[in-house]
């Protein structure tokens, strides 16, 4: 018996030794699998959450506002003291609006006045409409006012709330289910979910963009005026001058996209896009200019 | 290659002991994979899919075994043995050694 | 965005000290390997009868651990499986510096030959991916030999390229 020691040939257990190229390919791999994964997930999330009656969002919005006012906490979900003529001229324009969209009776909208000096207006879970004091004051005319509610309204109709919420929810479970998804993982599929979820409010936007266009036309008999809520937003934007990413990141559409497309579906519709706009009636615009409203 | 993890291989003879050899591969399960295993590990019972997978790196690293052995040309591989172990979180190691020897029949 | 940075940083620190403290112990290994080379290790757990021997155990460990980019890539991996070759070469500088480390001790020790090796490997937390190997035999040495032979040094003795035969 003899006995030797011999070497076996270096890198048999170890063919590889230079880790970079595959760090490249797997980080574009796992960035194209997390957005589609995210997508899938939110997509599937917010049709899901689509299927849930009006009915039981608005109970839901319910047991969360009495859980809020219990609690001693401001609630989203809260009825306004309706006793402002703001208010009555707006419900009397909401109830035009609705009957424009053709909404089905459960429906019942809530809007919501905030002082705040925001350009903005929004609607969220439960049918419950907000509409900031920033935004109402520069509005030049009646028609954009009917524009901005029909959207809005639009936007609940549609149940874009609770598909907005079902899909991120439905992203967040995706991520908790990842393994490892707390460290570098996570941040990556955060990003994809808040991608898709650009692309999904986007589509939103547009719908409702065409729905509140269709109920200006119908109120009206014309489209004119509608496009002045777009030139609004992209004058505040240019004077917030953002950055050139923003088109990518923004949850809107571009404004002057969005004026186009108007434009465009005034014409293919054949509706009238010339006529002439409605005055804001003077005692709305006094209470919204004195001091404390 | 003859590989066994007896210490001698009947009717023949070891000629020359040439050290020690080894092959060892490092496998990762995917993610969706993780997700079903971790549904069907409620009920136990075997798991398919990383059965699959461990088998595939034993063959790798048995594979790389033989590789070492033929560098030094060995034609046997003794006492060969196999260790699992897990390197990280979803990543295991297999790897089996054994003393590479040149053998001949018995005459 | 604080935290994007400290990751980029980490993984450019994780991939170039890695990089470089790899080569540096594949170098190492690789010479050692070769300066030790007359001390047999063999896998048999029969050691040649009819001479007398002393038996001494001697064991060999080592933790090494994977760099922060190797251990991030081995996490991509995790995601679509397969096979993680990042972790291949800390596996294998584990087993062969731990098995060095043993024919050191038996070359201390004056034994030329390590019967029955076996390697225990066994993962050790941490953020990045460590893990210990173990190697442990028996030396067998000449009972014949009463004092402790001196540790051997230079390649006059040992002849790297001729490998050393033990008749038998």
């Amino acid at each position: 018996m003899e006995y030797q020691n011999r070497l076996p040939e270096e890198g048999i257990n170890t063919p590889n030794r230079h880790p970079l190229a595959e760090f490249i390919r797997l980080t574009i791999a796992a960035v194209v699998a997390l957005i589609l994964f995210g997508l899938l997930l939110n997509f599937a999330g917010g049709h899901l959450a689509g299927l849930i009656p009006y009915r039981a969002e608005v109970w839901l919005t319910d047991r969360i506002d009495t859980a809020l006012t219990e609690a001693g906490e401001s609630s989203p979900f809260s009825e306004d003291e309706n006793d402002s003529p703001l208010h009555d001229y707006l419900n009397q324009l909401g109830a035009k609006v609705e009957q424009a969209l053709e909404m089905k009776s459960p429906m019942a909208i809530h809007l919501h006045y905030s002082d705040e000096d925001v350009v903005n207006a929004f609607a969220t879970l439960g049918g419950h409409v907000y509409l900031y004091k920033g935004l109402l004051k520069q509005l030049p005319h009646e028609n954009a006012l009917v524009m901005l509610l029909a959207h809005e309204y639009s936007h609940v109709q549609l149940r874009h709330p609770v598909r907005g919420v079902g899909g991120g929810i439905a992203v967040a479970l995706g991520a908790a289910l990842l393994p490892g998804g707390a460290g570098v993982k996570g941040r990556l599929y955060g990003l994809a979910g808040s991608l898709s979820n650009l692309n999904f409010s986007r589509d939103m936007e547009s719908q409702s963009d065409e729905n509140g266009l269709k109920a200006v036309n119908k109120i009206y008999g014309h489209t004119d005026g509608a496009d002045d809520l777009f030139v609004l937003f992209m004058a505040q934007r240019d004077e917030s001058d953002v950055g050139a990413l923003d088109g990518f990141f923004s949850t809107h559409p571009l404004d002057k996209q969005r004026i186009d497309d108007l434009l465009r579906i005034a014409h293919d519709n054949g509706w009238n896009v010339e006529g002439k706009t409605t005055d804001l009636p003077t005692e709305f615009m006094n209470w919204l200019n004195s001091p404390g409203n | 290659m003859i590989i066994t993890s007896l210490e001698y291989l009947p009717g023949m003879t070891v000629q020359r002991h040439l050290g020690l050899v080894q092959g060892s591969s490092v496998r990762s399960k995917h993610a969706g994979r993780d997700i079903m295993a971790g549904l069907k590990s409620i009920f136990g019972g075997e798991l398919v899919g990383y059965t699959e997978l461990l088998h595939e790196s034993r063959e790798e690293a048995v594979e790389r075994l033989i590789q070492q052995a033929k560098s030094i040309e060995a034609n046997a591989i003794l006492n060969v043995r196999f260790s699992t172990s897990s390197i990280a979180s979803g990543a295991a190691e297999i790897f089996v050694y054994g003393a590479a020897v040149q053998v001949a029949n018995e005459s | 965005m604080i935290d994007a940075i400290m990751f980029a940083v980490l993984l450019l620190l994780g991939f170039g000290f890695g990089q470089l403290s790899e080569k540096r112990h594949y170098r190492s290994i690789i010479r050692r390997e070769k300066e030790l080379q007359p001390i047999v290790v063999v896998g048999s757990k029969h050691p040649p009868t009819g001479e007398k021997f002393r038996q001494v155990l001697v064991v060999g460990n080592v933790v090494v651990a994977s760099d922060y980019f190797k251990s991030f890539v081995a996490s991509l991996v995790n995601i679509f499986g397969g096979r993680v070759r990042t972790y291949e070469p800390l596996l294998d500088r584990g087993r062969r510096e731990a098995l060095l480390r043993v024919k050191e001790q038996a070359h201390a020790l004056g034994a030329l030959q390590v019967f029955n090796i076996k390697y225990e490997t066994s993962r050790i937390g941490g953020r990045v991916t460590t893990i210990e190997v173990l190697a442990y035999g028996t030396a067998l040495l000449d009972s014949t030999l009463t004092t402790e032979p001196a540790m051997h040094s230079g390649s006059d003795e040992m002849s790297a390229s001729a490998p050393l035969s033990i008749a038998n």
